[in-house]
């Protein structure tokens, strides 16, 4: 009876050997990965809040909507492509919203293929709309906060494969904030001629 | 008996343990980046962009041309490589980033700052890019060197540039022989 109780003590004892030797092993891993492990890291660009078809979506206190997206034209364009100009709407819930648009947005669209294009300023775009979600101050080149309710328009133009046009997606994210982006998919394929100013 | 097989177990394992030791990959070949071959005129994918390389040239003199057709001469105290190539990011803009040349012996030259080329021009998905890069390098250098692209340099805000990454590799198949001149034209990026 005591030699089976002594070979059972023995077995945990081994068990613990054992376990401690697998944690051990873990942190030298872990000491030898973890310093490096921004090395191979690349942002993936966060989560998407995707808005239905035609609708707008909440995304850090604003309600985003894409008024429109059509065909412009611009000078030197690659051949085989062809220039885009989504405009996008933006309505701040509260004054923190407001500030959480003033380091600026980086609109972009993203086709079928999950392929993404980011502005060019080559373009014409649409007469009358800013580029920018946030206005800056000419003279102090400081933000101006866009006023809570109401809403402000912007466009962004791009240079897309002509394969691409048919499938595009508007998408916009906000400075330092990694963790999700807002994503907005037309009512119906881009125009044949610019969109709407709003 | 069972310290006997504990010595020999133990034995094993130092000596398993020595060998582990010396057959680790140095840091230079642990961080080295994963690449792609290919040979000039073909089309060598990695996961940011496609290149293909049309031609490689070696001058003793470089013309720069830049707007309205301006031309510049830059001289060199070794000689002038030119590499001709296409890219073309596979989903997102994004730039080349590190351009070497690797001479026969490893020694690396980096791709020249003296005016902007390729190397440095945004690249869009599905947009292909025609373009130059130049290298200067010493004349005994240039037989065999191989091109090397590594390090994708991303511009967006929501991306972070990684150290580590997929690359790409070419033979030149240049014969270290030079003519006079080469000429390059100025990327506008």
């Amino acid at each position: 009876m005591s030699g089976r109780r002594a070979k059972r003590d023995k077995g945990v004892k081994h068990l613990w050997y054992g376990l401690g030797l697998a944690a051990a092993v873990a942190a030298l891993v872990a000491v030898q990965v973890v310093p490096k492990l921004e090395e191979y890291g690349l942002r993936s660009g966060g989560e998407p809040i995707e808005a239905a078809a035609g609708t707008g979506a909440a995304f850090e206190g604003s309600t985003w909507r894409l008024i429109g997206i059509g065909r412009t034209t611009g000078d030197n364009l690659p051949p085989g492509t062809t220039a885009v100009t989504a405009v996008i709407g933006v309505t701040p819930r509260d004054a923190a919203a407001s500030k959480a648009m003033s380091k600026g947005c980086e609109p972009s669209v993203r086709d079928a293929r999950a392929r993404t294009w980011t502005p060019t300023t080559r373009l014409k775009g649409v007469p009358k709309v800013s580029t920018l979600c946030t206005r800056i101050d000419e003279k102090t080149y400081k933000p101006i906060l866009a006023k809570p309710g109401v809403e402000a328009k912007f466009q962004a133009s791009f240079a897309v494969p002509a394969d691409a046009v048919s499938s595009l997606r508007v998408e916009v994210r906000l400075r330092d904030h990694h963790e999700s982006f807002v994503r907005l998919t037309p009512s119906a394929a881009p125009s044949a001629g610019p969109p709407p100013a709003g | 008996m069972n310290k006997l097989i504990a010595l020999v177990a133990s034995a094993l394992l130092l000596v398993a343990v020595g060998a582990a030791q010396r057959l680790r990959p140095d840091a230079d070949r642990v961080y080295q980046p994963l690449s792609s071959t290919g040979a000039i005129g073909q089309d060598v994918r990695t996961t940011p962009y496609t290149v293909r390389v049309e031609r490689a040239e070696t001058g003793r003199e470089l013309v720069l041309t830049g707007f309205l057709d301006k031309k510049e001469k830059r001289a060199t105290k070794g000689v002038w490589v030119v590499v001709h190539l296409t890219a073309t990011a596979t989903q997102e803009r994004v730039q080349l980033g590190t351009v070497e040349l690797q001479a026969l012996n490893g020694t690396r030259y980096a791709a020249t700052d003296r005016f902007s080329t390729l190397d440095s021009a945004d690249l869009d998905a599905g947009i292909p890019r025609r373009g130059s890069i130049a290298f200067e390098l010493p004349p005994d250098a240039v037989k065999g060197a191989i091109l090397r692209i590594t390090k994708a340099r991303y511009t967006t805000i929501h991306r972070l540039n990684a150290a580590l990454g997929p690359g790409v590799e070419v033979a030149l198949g240049l014969s270290g022989a030079a003519v006079p001149t080469v000429t390059i034209a100025q990327e506008d990026s």
